[in-house]
């Protein structure tokens, strides 16, 4: 009955209680916004890479490595010689690697430039491999593997002749167009940046940048797709490789070893602990994030009792009716109680779907401009502890206008005194 | 019900809104037989609303006695006294008497269940209504949507609901034409006879007088109390 009388009283007062829902509404999107994708970023992060012990690159910080060499997030600042990683990849404690050349891009997408070993050794999430979703790997040197996300964008199937561009912006001006490449393959989705990568030979990288001097084409000199092929293709220099080892136990000799390299300054870094340093990193950000979110959900609901408060003396009238006709005083204090909790659930029910919404909407941009793969449901356990915290916050502040009403209908006769 | 000699038993009351100030109201005894049909007069300020307030139980006197229809008021907890308000007495106020965002018919179903009677059928609703010389037709419609008039016959309607035995009236036709007062009056007091329902009616409108069994003021009233005490 009470929550009955509720709900009519509120909707009798539409205009407030709306605003204060879409400000409660406001509030919860924040804060369970921020903590979604703060902890799906963290597995995001976490899921793209498994099973690869080092990555080794030219010496720039062991955070920028990962991003670029992993991620495809930034740039290396240099490469590494052919030489070093042949050396370091034929040690008896290696038992794979994979060479990755980066530089080179097509219509926005990286385009790696690596060995078949890739498909064979490359793992993700729970230590899965990579599944061709239709055709095969490459093997000739214009062949072509794309991620999952380019072919389903730019609605490839094999046998798709594609051309690459030089540089990694999404709008190239230097295409190598005279050679062409084809596509053999299309990996399944894995929900990591390899669903947006194009993935060619070094061969092929070495192929088109043949004629080609400090990133532009050398006048006169070109030569054709045919006539590379009778080039050497042998790569001079690559961005970095991973290394997969036989024992962990010469995980931090080979470091080390790698670390004191003398014929270049190398790099290398395992994945995990950076990880984990960045996570150290963004923590302290994301502390403040959150601080911030459920300030501004505080905020939002001190305004819920602020108008409740400030409606009781509109509502004076209202209470000595339900005075006169037997209701008690502390019927008053659950009526006002309850509408606080009905403005709130609608609040969280608006602002919950609101973030559904978001979510569902900005999820391609977020996993194509930024490399995140955000899960559209920001519903977990610990979603419904913070929930039952709002309506506990909500419940506690409603206490002060709620009380109000309890006091002045049992201190004050049966007609107000205006 | 209990037996009882009188609907109305006040006994050396007296009421301060603060334990340190001086009484707002002494009355050191006033009876009323049920059944009655009482006019209290005062000017405004007077005191009229406390009293009111005493009689349906919603303040407690500071000090003495006050038994409505055989139970003493001060005696029972406060979760008593509202049920006890509920059932027995009803209320009828100057003006918005109703709660504007419901329907007619909810203002009053609302009456019943604070009454914790078992819930009436529809039909007796219509009939008091009807009664009452309303149309049906209003019981659908928002309380803010009726005339002042037909508002303040509507909480006839919500006061009788639970046929109570008393019926305290706080200026109800203040804000009513002499044409609607005169029908309203009629209205409240033939409802009341059908019951024997005791009415304790409080104006500064001295005309009204003539409807009633009894005129008293409540200047009268407080002054007994001075002399007796």
């Amino acid at each position: 009955m009470i929550l009955k009388l509720a709900i009519a009283s509120l909707w009798n007062r539409k205009l407030t209680v709306t605003l204060t829902v879409l400000s409660i509404a406001v509030g919860v999107f924040l804060l369970l916004g921020v903590e979604h994708i703060r902890s799906e970023a963290k597995s995001s992060f976490s899921k793209t890479v498994s099973g690869v012990d080092l990555i080794v690159g030219a010496r720039t910080g062991p955070l920028n490595l990962l991003l670029y060499s992993v991620f495809h997030i930034g740039n290396a600042s240099n490469n590494i010689s052919w030489q070093s990683y042949r050396e370091f990849s034929q040690k008896p404690e290696v038992a794979w690697s994979i060479p990755i050349s980066l530089g080179d891009s097509h219509k926005g997408y990286r385009v790696v430039g690596t060995s078949r070993d890739f498909f064979e050794h490359f793992h993700y999430g729970q230590k899965q491999n990579l599944v061709f979703r239709s055709g095969r790997a490459f093997d000739g040197v214009y062949e072509a593997v794309v991620g999952a996300q380019v072919a389903k964008t730019l609605d490839y199937q094999p046998g798709q002749s594609i051309t690459l561009a030089h540089g990694i912006a999404k709008v190239g001006f230097s295409k190598h167009d005279d050679k062409p490449f084809i596509v053999t393959g299309i990996l399944a989705p894995t929900g990591t940046p390899v669903d947006q990568a194009v993935y060619v030979s070094l061969a092929g990288i070495e192929a088109i940048h043949i004629d080609w001097q400090g990133g532009v084409r050398i006048l006169g000199r070109s030569i054709g797709a045919e006539d590379a092929l009778k080039h050497d293709l042998t790569p001079k220099s690559i961005t970095a490789f991973m290394v997969g080892l036989n024992s962990k136990i010469s995980l931090f000799s080979l470091q080390r070893e790698i670390n004191n390299y003398r014929d270049e300054a190398l790099v290398g870094i395992m994945p995990g602990i950076t990880l984990m340093e960045l996570w150290q990193m963004v923590g302290a950000l994301e502390n403040i994030l959150q601080l911030i979110s459920i300030l501004v959900l505080f905020a939002t609901l001190m305004g819920l009792s602020t108008m409740l408060l400030a409606s009781m003396k509109e509502r004076e009238r209202e209470m000595a009716v339900l005075r006169a006709i037997g209701a008690h005083a502390g019927s008053l204090f659950f009526l006002i109680e309850i509408e606080a909790l009905v403005i709130t659930i609608t609040g969280i029910l608006v602002g919950s779907t609101a973030l559904c919404i978001a979510l569902l909407t900005t999820r391609a941009e977020l996993s194509e401009q930024y490399g995140l793969f955000i899960g559209i449901n920001p519903f977990t356990p610990l979603t419904f502890q913070y929930l039952l915290g709002i309506l506990a916050v909500s419940f506690s502040l409603a206490l002060l206008p709620s009380i109000s009403a309890y006091r002045n209908s049992l201190g004050s006769g049966l007609v107000v005194r205006t | 019900m209990t037996d009882f000699d009188y609907a109305l038993d006040l006994q050396n009351v007296s009421f301060s809104w603060h334990k340190r100030h001086a009484p707002v109201l002494k009355i050191a005894e006033w009876r009323v037989e049920p059944g009655r049909r009482i006019f209290l007069h005062g000017a405004s300020g007077s005191g009229k609303s406390t009293l009111l307030s005493l009689i349906s139980g919603i303040l407690v006197p500071t000090s003495g006695q006050i038994k409505i229809l055989g139970t003493d008021l001060a005696r029972i907890g406060g979760m008593a006294r509202d049920r006890f308000r509920a059932r027995h007495i009803g209320v009828i106020f100057q003006q918005f008497n109703l709660l504007p965002y419901l329907s007619v018919e909810a203002n009053i179903e609302l009456a019943v269940k604070f009454g914790h009677r078992p819930i009436l059928n529809k039909d007796s609703i219509a009939e008091l209504t009807d009664r009452l010389g309303l149309d049906r037709s209003i019981l659908k419609r928002k309380a803010s949507q009726l005339s002042v008039g037909q508002q303040q016959r509507v909480a006839v309607a919500r006061a009788l609901i639970n046929h109570p035995e008393l019926i305290i009236a706080d200026e109800p036709t203040s804000s009513l034409d002499s044409d609607t007062r005169d029908e309203f009056m009629r209205v409240l007091l033939e409802s009341a006879a059908l019951n024997r329902t005791t009415v304790i009616f409080v104006s500064h409108d001295k005309s009204l007088g003539h409807y009633f069994d009894q005129e008293i003021s409540l200047h009268d009233l407080m002054q007994a109390g001075e002399t007796k005490a």
